[in-house]
């Protein structure tokens, strides 16, 4: 039962390029999703926070940014091990301030090969501390590049996240994808219904109590997969410049 | 669970076809939602639509037998009527078409005039004779359901409903809910074995030390919480009130078995010392060690013999290790005399910067009508705090709104995080979680009457 109130937390976001128009309300909710959490009067928390923002193209580039790493950076950090002490702050505004600074808006959308990588994030033991991934994209897996490898791999990443004790959200337009992905267990998959407004039609506030509410009241497990476990070969993309990486 | 329910869409039981009509809430396994049995007459039923588990985890399908098995004892016993059963029990795809996933459902009897003990504690104006008697029926309840072999596991005042019942003397029934993850005593729980487990479910501030130290929990685990409860019913609060917020200082305190001593708020036989009495059988319900609790039934008998007059026989289940004496009569502090009543007002002035208003029954107040007496309401939210306002005792309490918000309200200075009666000259306002500033000051004044 250590840990009740210890969590680690990585946002997977999309950092496409239909993404451009929200991006800024998305940050903010975040922001303030954090904060809030910090603030929780109720209880004492041990929160670290990461998030992975991506952007991807048919040619198999990604450009992955995180608050401190990007491109073959971050991929080595968390395939490799190199610099992993760089994966996750409990700065918040250290974060923000890289959702602001560092990350450019352009691209496609892999979604699910993103949120595998998310799910390789140093994290620490499941017996001690809540892992949880929020996904947030405007755009449905089917739109996307390389749909059907994706969606072949959900299957494997249903079975790799509940090795690995995570706990999925997911906030995205409805998606034959997301759905099958929510067959996991304890996933919240929050469909929106519009994705023009930046996100406002998502009750963060609600997303924060239901965070909040899963880490504080579930019980934590260890026995959890510890090691990184690439559906998509991460472990194998090599970098083609500072940002970016390919693999498909 | 997810994808989200959606409202007017049915759902394929094995007993009905459910259309959903409204969410109720939204818990950390499941949804609750209000819906229509479409093949029974349109029979308003509690349907239950699980985020865990799935029928992905590994043990998923014991899960379903075992929970089959806790409904078919506790029908077959004289604990069903104490419970709210399972009326189906089901695994359907939500949005067939769109995905093939599937998830568990479970549908219930709707409960329309109930309420929680959680409500009647909160409300803190129920009379001792009634606390008495929710006690009792709520100690045969749960000697009912341990007699037939089951444990509840996840004991609190929000799972035990009260009901009117004409037929019985008292008038009233508990019904326990939220059974999902009850265990037998006699059958491991299936989702504690295999690659996926995953231990016991309770709730922080009322697991036991069984649930602390990852132990099966036991018949002996439902009383260590009964007794937090009825320390709340009939005591003077959550034994472990200091603490309960906090994870590990709540493990150390109950495990080392330090807990509030209990005093009862009145007496039992007409007596102080049987009262007193009493709350010694609490305190031995709160004891780390399992064997040193008594049981449901002889918690029940006691309870019954003491407020009759009678001494209570000596708990046969229990041993109490040396360490841990009970305390003598004369060890525990006599109640504190109770507060003077404290001003009575018919309705209530709020009054900031540009305006006023008067008040004269409970509402939700938030940035639209807080802008009519604010030029700082845009600090408020849409539902920032209620004010609530007790008829009977003509007494006005400020209530935190049950969701974060932006910024904490504030109550002459300090966050408002419990209901908090009133007082003429207190003054309300919006504090910074982070910067700890304060805007938006609002007066309070009571008027006894117009």
């Amino acid at each position: 039962m250590a840990g009740r109130n210890c969590a680690d937390i990585v946002f997977c976001i999309d950092a496409s390029g239909s993404m451009k128009p929200c991006f800024d309300a998305v940050r903010r909710n975040i922001a303030d999703l954090m904060i809030g959490l910090q603030a929780d009067g109720q209880t004492s928390w041990d929160v670290r926070y990461d998030f992975l923002a991506f952007q991807d193209n048919e040619e198999g580039v990604h450009g992955y940014t995180s608050t401190r790493l990007a491109g073959v950076s971050l991929i080595n950090a968390i395939y490799q091990g190199k610099d992993r002490d760089k994966l996750f702050t409990r700065n918040t505004e250290e974060l923000c301030t890289a959702l602001q600074t560092r990350v450019e808006i352009e691209g496609d959308e892999q979604q699910l090969t993103a949120l595998d990588t998310a799910m390789d994030f140093p994290w620490r033991s499941s017996g001690d501390c809540h892992r949880v991934v929020v996904l947030l994209t405007d755009e449905p897996v089917e739109t996307g590049v390389f749909v059907e490898k994706q969606k072949a791999a959900i299957d494997r990443m249903i079975q790799k996240a509940q090795n690995k004790r995570i706990k999925l959200f997911i906030i995205a337009p409805e998606s034959e994808a997301f759905f099958e992905l929510s067959a996991l267990d304890r996933c919240e998959y929050t469909d929106l219904q519009n994705t023009q407004d930046g996100m406002r039609s998502v009750d963060f506030s609600k997303l924060l109590q239901t965070i909040g509410k899963s880490v504080s009241v579930s019980q934590n497990y260890s026995g959890g997969e510890e090691e990184p476990s690439p559906c998509f070969g991460q472990d194998e993309w090599g970098g083609c410049s500072d940002a970016t990486f390919t693999g498909s | 669970m997810p994808p989200n329910p959606k409202i007017g869409s049915v759902i394929n039981g094995r007993k009905g076809r459910y259309e959903l009509v409204r969410e109720i809430t939204q818990g950390n396994m499941a949804w609750s939602l209000e819906a229509r049995d479409l093949d029974h007459g349109n029979r308003k039923v509690f349907l239950k639509y699980y985020k865990s588990p799935t029928p992905t985890v590994d043990w998923y399908e014991g899960y379903v037998r075992y929970v089959e098995e806790i409904n078919r004892r506790l029908e077959q016993s004289s604990a069903a009527q104490y419970c709210v059963l399972s009326t189906d029990l089901f695994t359907a795809n939500p949005r067939p078409g769109m995905c093939r996933s599937e998830f568990l459902y479970q549908t219930y009897d709707f409960i329309e005039s109930g309420y929680d003990l959680r409500g009647l504690l909160d409300r803190g104006d129920t009379s001792w004779e009634k606390r008495k008697t929710m006690a009792k029926v709520f100690l045969v309840a749960m000697k009912k359901i341990h007699a037939s072999g089951v444990v509840h596991c996840d004991l609190k005042p929000e799972n035990v409903q009260m009901l009117p019942d004409a037929s019985v003397k008292v008038g009233l029934i508990p019904r326990m809910i939220d059974m999902d993850r009850s265990i037998l005593s006699d059958v491991e729980a299936p989702w504690t074995r295999g690659e996926m487990k995953e231990g016991y479910t309770g709730t922080p501030g009322y697991l036991s030390p069984e649930h602390l130290r990852g132990e099966k929990p036991t018949t002996a685990s439902d009383v260590f919480t009964i007794g937090i409860i009825l320390g709340e019913l009939l005591g003077n609060g959550h034994p472990f009130d200091r603490v309960r917020g906090d994870a590990a200082a709540y493990k150390d305190a109950v495990l080392a078995g330090r807990f509030t001593p209990v005093r009862l708020q009145g007496p039992l036989g007409e007596s102080d010392e049987f009262a007193a009495e009493f709350a010694r059988w609490i305190q031995l319900c709160l004891q780390p060690t399992a064997a040193a609790r008594p049981t449901c039934e002889e918690l029940h008998k006691a309870l019954l013999q003491l407020d009759k007059g009678n001494p209570a026989p000596a708990p046969e289940t229990t041993s109490l290790p040396p360490d841990m004496p009970p305390l003598p009569p004369e060890a525990i502090p006599t109640p504190e005399k109770k507060e003077p009543a404290g001003p009575r007002a018919i309705a209530l002035k709020l009054e900031g910067d540009t305006g006023r208003l008067i008040q004269r029954f409970s509402m939700d107040f938030g940035s639209n009508i807080l802008g009519a007496v604010s030029s700082q309401a845009r600090f408020a939210e849409k539902e920032q705090f209620r004010l609530e306002y007790l008829p009977e005792a003509q007494e006005w309490y400020a209530v935190p709104v049950a969701r974060v918000t932006k910024n904490l309200t504030a109550l002459n200075g300090s966050p408002l995080t419990e209901r908090t009666r009133l007082a003429d000259g207190d003054v309300i306002c919006m504090l910074g979680r982070s910067s700890g500033k304060t805007a938006m000051e609002l007066r309070v004044s009571l008027i006894p009457q117009m």
